[in-house]
């Protein structure tokens, strides 16, 4: 048995993308020969490998081929070139309850969506009272999902895909379903599949979900593999990338016609998925947030970003929680900053500081060891200096870290502006820039 | 032959896709189910008042022959023309879920063929009312059904990959299963036709079926052993190579519809 429960060789697929399609006799007779589309590679050339009882996550722009890939692997979608092997029984997920009947009772339906995934009935019938109770319909359960709100709409979707115990997992853009506490019990099932060696993959723009749930990371571009990594790194360099690329991003969408019809038309395929949770998609406002902080970006990148005698270096910055490296941060989460440095001159009195900015570079907070009257003592060759901050009280949102080195009396060593990038989230919805703690009381009379 | 075995794996889902479209066809209508037992009398009410009050035909006992030959056509019919659209109906679960694609137009075919063998509850009393004798040749029922059924395959299996690529097709059927009709001998006996015409109708695989129907419900007489064997054979080579077709074409079915 070969060892992978997905495999791709080298796979290639073309869409085409029709101006007007001639779909009827008439106009293919007429117009024959004369069809206007443009070929477009949703996936160019992807070879991967996914072991038995990995967890995969595939990230990238709208349009990168990530659901293709998902679609590939499902055979939905057959490729152009190359082979697509897959190993085991699949569920997929890729829109909530596509196949429900609305006539039908939740339970009729449970039967239905699990047999189009080709479950016996007698399969379903063992893993009924399952489905219905981790589904929380309650009494609902036997009334026709006509009736049902959006939310037990996915929630019973969710039950199915998750609980018919499937060899592969099979998830596009799916996580965000439900209240809070359906997803976290969503993630714990996840959780549970991976313990029983269950291979899943995963597409979506909820980083730390991916972040958390994920083995490998697969960040896709253009169709490309653009990198395949530990979820971190992975996501971080993404982070970093889609920063930096936002403005260009922007132009793809609108200012070159021929693309921008080609990637406008990739998105409507995507909107499918997308669109029940649009709202719900940090993804989806962040160009807005860009856009508003584009212009002041652009000033700030054009000042120079590094600067300083290099007489102590910081060669690397980054982010750990609770030990592990981190570009996604949780609201309150312990968080330190860390700065290794080389010393390649002799020095004194070294300071060291950092300065967290949001995006449209309002300084939030900005301190340094003099400031703060810290203790360093004097610097070695080469070391690490850290700042631990007890709990990052920042709302959810990104910002960036400047950090620094420089004498006593304020001669730059080494500044640098925009070190890296990292994402707060945040279940509570809270507004401005820091979360000062705080509690409520009413005092009646 | 893998094909059928993962088709035998879904077996779940073409045994609910049929039970669905037998609930909910006449789904909200004050009949219900009804319907299924009412169409086909109001159909040959219509076509025996044409036929014995305007156009005088001579075939005796003509109610019991033209049903016979109604209900088989209507099996067919079904199954050709709602099985021509069924891949664009269910665009979406084909373009989300995988499942082997054979399922949609097995379905509809399994569908009309249950819907066949419910109306039989109407056609036996009916029979039996005008004082037609029912006897042993009805053995050959199941064996004149199974070759109806993969005829019926053949086309559904090719007409509805078709129609993925050509939608036109869907309203083409329409006229051209009129024409269909005509052309077997359901309102009229084959024996109408002068011999040397017939070969015209030769080409038809309805006509051998609608034939021994008619010989073992309306005559009582069994029907010709090698005409039946012909044209099942004929049947199960249409469905194989139609099944070959759909699958072929199937492939590229979610990035066309």
């Amino acid at each position: 048995m070969p060892s992978f429960a997905i495999e791709m060789r080298n796979v290639t697929k073309d869409f085409k993308i029709y101006h007007e399609k001639n779909t009827t006799l008439k106009e293919r007779v007429v117009y024959r020969g004369r069809e206007r589309f443009t070929r477009f590679r949703a996936v160019d050339g992807v070879s991967l490998e996914v072991a038995h009882g990995a967890v995969v996550g595939l990230i990238g722009r709208n349009g990168s081929g990530k659901s293709t890939l998902l679609k590939l692997a499902t055979r939905i979608l057959y490729p152009d070139t190359g082979v697509v092997r897959v190993q085991g029984k699949v569920s997929s997920l890729l829109e909530l309850g596509a196949g429900f009947h609305p006539d039908f009772t939740g339970r009729e339906n449970i039967y239905m969506n699990a047999s189009i995934m080709g479950f016996t009935r007698r399969e379903i019938t063992r893993r009924i009272d399952d489905i219905v109770a981790f589904s929380e319909l309650g009494s609902f359960i036997d009334n026709p999902v006509r009736g049902y709100s959006s939310g037990m709409y996915t929630r019973l979707a969710f039950s199915i895909a998750i609980n018919v115990e499937p060899d592969i997992l099979l998830l596009d853009e799916v996580l965000a379903v439900g209240d809070f506490n359906f997803q976290q019990k969503c993630l714990n099932r996840i959780r549970e599949f991976k313990e029983h060696g269950k291979t899943i993959m995963i597409v979506s723009h909820d980083l730390s979900a991916i972040e958390r749930l994920c083995d490998t990371v697969v960040w896709m571009d253009s169709g490309k593999i653009r990198m395949v990594g530990n979820p971190v790194e992975t996501v971080r360099s993404y982070l970093e990338f889609a920063e930096t690329h936002t403005s260009l991003r922007d132009i793809d969408d609108s200012a070159v016609s021929g693309n921008g019809q080609v990637s406008a038309a990739i998105d409507q395929t995507e909107v499918g998925n997308d669109q029940p949770q649009s709202s719900d998609h940090a993804h989806d406002r962040s160009p807005n947030h860009a856009s508003a902080a584009d212009s002041l970006e652009k000033e700030a990148d054009a000042q120079q970003v590094r600067w300083g005698n290099k007489s102590v270096e910081i060669s690397d910055t980054w982010l750990e929680v609770s030990g592990q490296r981190a570009a996604l941060i949780h609201s309150g989460d312990p968080v330190h900053v860390f700065m290794s440095y080389r010393r390649w001159a002799g020095v004194t009195d070294s300071v060291f500081g950092i300065g967290i900015f949001a995006l449209d570079g309002t300084q939030i907070y900005g301190t340094n060891t003099f400031i703060d009257r810290a203790q360093i003592g004097e610097l070695g060759e080469s070391g690490m200096i850290r700042c631990m901050i007890e709990a990052m009280n920042l709302v959810e949102g990104r910002y960036w870290i400047d950090v620094a080195v420089h004498h006593i009396d304020g001669q730059p060593y080494d500044y640098q502006r925009k070190a890296l990038y990292f994402d707060v989230r945040s279940p509570i919805k809270d507004v401005g820039f820091a979360r000062l703690p705080h509690s409520w009381r009413h005092e009646s009379g | 032959m893998s094909r059928l075995f993962e088709v035998y794996t879904y077996r779940q889902m073409l045994l609910s896709m049929i039970r669905t479209d037998l609930r909910t066809r006449y789904k909200g209508s004050f009949l219900g189910f009804l319907w299924t037992f009412v169409n086909p009398l109001l159909q040959l009410l219509v076509y025996t008042l044409i036929f014995t009050q305007i156009l005088k035909t001579q075939i005796p006992k003509y109610p019991v022959y033209l049903f016979v030959g109604l209900l088989s056509w209507t099996l067919f019919q079904t199954a050709v023309q709602t099985g021509t659209g069924i891949v664009n109906r269910q665009a979406n679960l084909v373009k989300k879920i995988y499942f082997p694609r054979e399922i949609l137009p097995l379905a509809i075919v399994g569908g009309a063929a249950v819907n066949y063998i419910l109306s039989l509850l109407v056609l036996v009393p009916f029979i039996l009312l005008e004082h037609v004798p029912l006897s042993w040749p009805l053995v050959y029922l199941p064996v004149i059904l199974l070759a109806q059924v993969f005829v019926s395959l053949g086309f559904a299996f090719v007409f509805s990959a078709l129609n993925v690529f050509f939608r036109d097709l869907e309203h083409i059927i329409g006229i051209f299963m009129m024409l269909w009709f005509y052309c077997t001998p359901i309102v009229y006996k084959l024996s109408a036709i002068p011999p040397k015409d017939q070969i015209w109708l030769d080409w038809n695989p309805m006509t051998p079926i609608t034939v021994a129907y008619q010989r073992i419900f309306y005559q009582s007489v069994s029907p010709s052993v090698t005409n039946l064997l012909l044209v099942l054979l004929e049947g199960v080579l249409m469905t194989v190579v139609g099944w070959a077709v759909y699958y072929r074409l199937s492939r590229r079915f979610a990035e066309e519809i």
